[in-house]
């Protein structure tokens, strides 16, 4: 029997070696010789590597031993075609007539499990790859409609805010850069296509407001949270724009903050209309103040005759007594002395009349409660007297200083004043006595009242008084006691009305005391 | 002008008191001065020619008021009234109640000495007219009963017979009343006569009305 075996059989031929037929000769075609050392091993058969061919094998093997009868094919990975074709018999029937060819048994080699692990391994790595691929596959996807999900999130926030008329800003506050709705742009005045930076919006800030917007900027990178800031801007043509910019910054699981965002609206118009109504308030407690002066006017006027009469006899006279050559020196020097004191006097009705007079803004400086009082009742006297009512007032010097307008806090004292004066027209004369008192009040307020001795308000105008356009008063303008009120409740105070036990009335407000004060 | 005029200053301004009795007595006239009405009042003045000078706006009575109680003195001095606002109704009743001007502060010395001129010139007249007064007061209390009684019926233009017939005497005590009260009241003629009881205020009386 002879052996012939394929290129890829000689691998495990020397295994089986002993098992298919250790005394049978053997001719093995095909073996290559790189392979001829680790093929052979430890066998004790002689090799000469040869191409492979079947054929050629078989009539090598049939020249040495010339008496095979029975040739047996065991196929492996060659294919048994070529032997099975009519060619095919016919070549191995010329070489070998003799010989009983029995090709019939083919049978696979069992390589299963030698190739097993293989592959289940190569099974494996398929299934840990397709399942890698799966896994990231979803996680793309995922991301994908996260990404998407905040396109549209940003998307829908870009159209609100440009629908709402709302710059709109975010982004990474590490890079520092920002991404920016064209609203916003317009509002910074910055171009279109310039990338934004924090120090670019910061720039646009006026001067004035800066240092404060660094600040909420910084506070808000650093501590996270939500942020504000009010203030104006100032664009390169030198427009100035109020805006308010609202922001929040957002931390990540580790506290850090990563992302920031917000929007800034443009409050202008706002702005400018609040401005017009301050000026419209301001016009129309200057007018209150003209009216409660113009109601004092004619004692007013009184009070500065009188110094500017005795100014005009004091210098006819001296005229006079010059005309006379023995003129009496020493009582031409009392002349104009008292010329320089009277002239003095006039100018200061005039300073205090001139300052309710005027166009004011209001603003809060230290004054105290005394110098208030005596200031007003010192304009207030002429008229008081002129009407026969005596005005006495009771100050406390320790709880006097407080912050206000004086000009408008005059004015409200000034109207309470011209009120109870009026409220006593019609009193007995031994009646008519207005009182002004200041006093501590509790939580370290100071407490203004004027207390007159007329009728009172009758029940049922109690809450209307401090309305406007209401009055009781034929030649009113139902504006005094509600300019008051504004007056005093932008002071942070209050104002009300009472009726006497024993009849009149008392109007109080309550102010602040300074914050120095005991 | 009278040299020895005294000119009374009321107002309650000290400043503009001193100043305007230094016009004045530079202007040669002698002044008091009084800081309210009360003090005018309780210091009476010695019944020497004179006006006063009223602040119309003075702390108690004002100025108003002060004129309304002179007025009703035995001699009343002329008001001018001074103030440091005037308005129309006040200057009205000021001179309604017979004040000789209202002038109103500052004034100028021309109004000022104007004004005291023309109070004392009045303050003389009514001096005069009041010395007159009392002499005729004086001749109409010498007259006795009936004459007073006659007086009337003579002023309303009646004839002797005609009081004779009112009276219930003859004609003749008629007459004879008549000639002693002419005498009297030192008139010559019923026009005097007239004139007198005018001043005096005697009322016409009976007859043709």
């Amino acid at each position: 029997m002879a052996g012939l075996i394929g290129g890829a059989a000689v691998q495990d031929w020397p295994r089986h070696l002993s098992t298919l037929s250790p005394s049978t000769l053997q001719v093995i075609s095909g073996l290559e010789e790189r392979r001829l050392r680790t093929a052979l091993g430890e066998t004790n058969a002689v090799a000469v590597a040869s191409p492979f061919d079947p054929f050629a094998a078989l009539e090598a093997h049939l020249q040495v031993q010339p008496k095979t009868a029975n040739f047996e094919m065991l196929p492996g990975d060659t294919r048994i075609k070529p032997f099975r074709t009519a060619p095919g018999q016919r070549r191995i029937q010329t070489c070998a007539n003799q010989l009983h060819f029995s090709a019939a048994r083919f049978r696979l080699p069992a390589r299963w499990p030698q190739y097993r692990w293989y592959v289940a391994g190569a099974f494996g790595v398929m299934l840990v790859e397709t399942l890698t691929i799966m896994a990231l596959w979803t996680q793309r996807t995922r991301r994908r409609s996260a990404e998407a999900g905040l396109r549209e999130s940003q998307q829908f926030m870009e159209l609100a805010t440009a629908a709402a008329g709302l710059g709109w800003w975010g982004g990474d506050t590490a890079s520092g850069e920002l991404r920016v709705n064209p609203r916003l742009r317009s509002l910074f005045a910055l171009n279109h296509d310039q990338p934004v930076r924090w120090e670019d919006l910061l720039a646009r800030v006026h001067p004035d407001d800066r240092a404060r917007a660094e600040l909420a900027q910084q506070r808000v990178l650093r501590q996270g949270g939500a942020f504000e800031f009010a203030g104006r801007l100032r664009l390169p043509d030198g427009q100035e724009r109020w805006v308010v910019a609202t922001g929040l910054a957002a931390q990540d699981a580790h506290g850090r903050i990563r992302r920031a965002e917000g929007v800034v609206f443009d409050v202008t118009a706002r702005h400018q209309a609040e401005l017009a109504a301050q000026r419209h308030r301001n016009e129309l407690r200057h007018i209150g103040r003209v009216h409660v002066l113009g109601q004092l006017s004619s004692t007013l006027a009184h009070e500065l005759n009188q110094p500017l009469g005795a100014i005009l006899s004091n210098a006819e006279a001296a005229e006079l007594l010059l005309q006379n050559n023995h003129a009496p020196w020493d009582e031409v020097r009392a002349i104009l002395a008292d010329i320089r004191k009277d002239d003095q006097r006039a100018s200061e009705v005039i300073q205090r009349m001139r300052g309710l007079l005027q166009r004011h803004e209001m603003e809060l400086r230290p004054l105290t409660a005394n110098e208030l009082v005596a200031e007003c009742i010192a304009l207030a006297r002429p008229d008081a007297m002129e009407r026969k009512i005596l005005v006495e007032s009771v100050v406390m010097p320790d709880v006097s200083r407080m912050r206000g307008d004086r000009v408008h806090l005059e004015q409200v004292l000034l109207n309470l004043l011209v009120n109870g004066m009026d409220a006593m027209h019609h009193c007995p004369l031994e009646r008519r006595r207005l009182m002004v008192r200041v006093e501590r009040g509790g939580d370290s307020t100071v407490e203004f009242s004027v207390a007159d001795a007329g009728a009172g308000i009758p029940a049922d105008q109690m809450d209307r008084i401090f309305e406007s356009f209401y009055t009781t008063k034929p030649t009113g303008l139902g504006l005094g006691l509600s300019i008051s009120r504004a007056i005093i409740e932008a002071h942070h105070g209050r104002i009300w009305a009472e009726n006497n036990p024993a009849g009149g009335a008392t109007f109080r407000f309550v102010l602040p005391a300074a914050e120095d004060q005991k | 002008m009278t040299p020895a005029a005294t000119i009374h200053v009321v107002d309650d301004d000290a400043s503009f008191l001193t100043a305007i009795s230094r016009l004045l007595r530079a202007g040669g006239y002698n002044v008091r001065t009084f800081s309210s009405a009360g003090q005018f009042l309780a210091r009476p003045s010695p019944d020497t020619p004179g006006c006063v000078l009223l602040d119309l706006r003075l702390p108690g009575p004002d100025g108003m008021e002060l004129q309304a109680a002179l007025a009703k003195a035995d001699n009343p001095l002329p008001v001018i009234f001074l103030t440091g606002h005037g308005d129309i109704p006040t200057s009205v009743r000021a001179m309604r109640c017979g004040a000789v001007d209202f002038l109103t502060k500052p004034v100028k010395q021309a109004a000022l000495f104007d004004a005291v001129r023309r109070a004392l010139d009045r303050d003389a007249a009514e001096r005069r007219a009041r010395s007159r007064r009392a002499q005729l007061q004086q001749r109409y209390h010498t007259l006795t009963p009936r004459e007073r009684e006659v007086l009337p019926h003579l002023l309303a233009g009646q004839l002797n017979k005609q009081i004779a017939g009112d009276l219930g005497t003859s004609e003749r005590t008629i007459k004879a009343h008549r000639a002693a009260l002419m005498t009297k009241l030192a008139v010559g003629s019923v026009a005097e006569l007239v004139r007198f009881s005018q001043e005096l205020g005697v009322q016409p009386r009976g007859g043709s009305e």
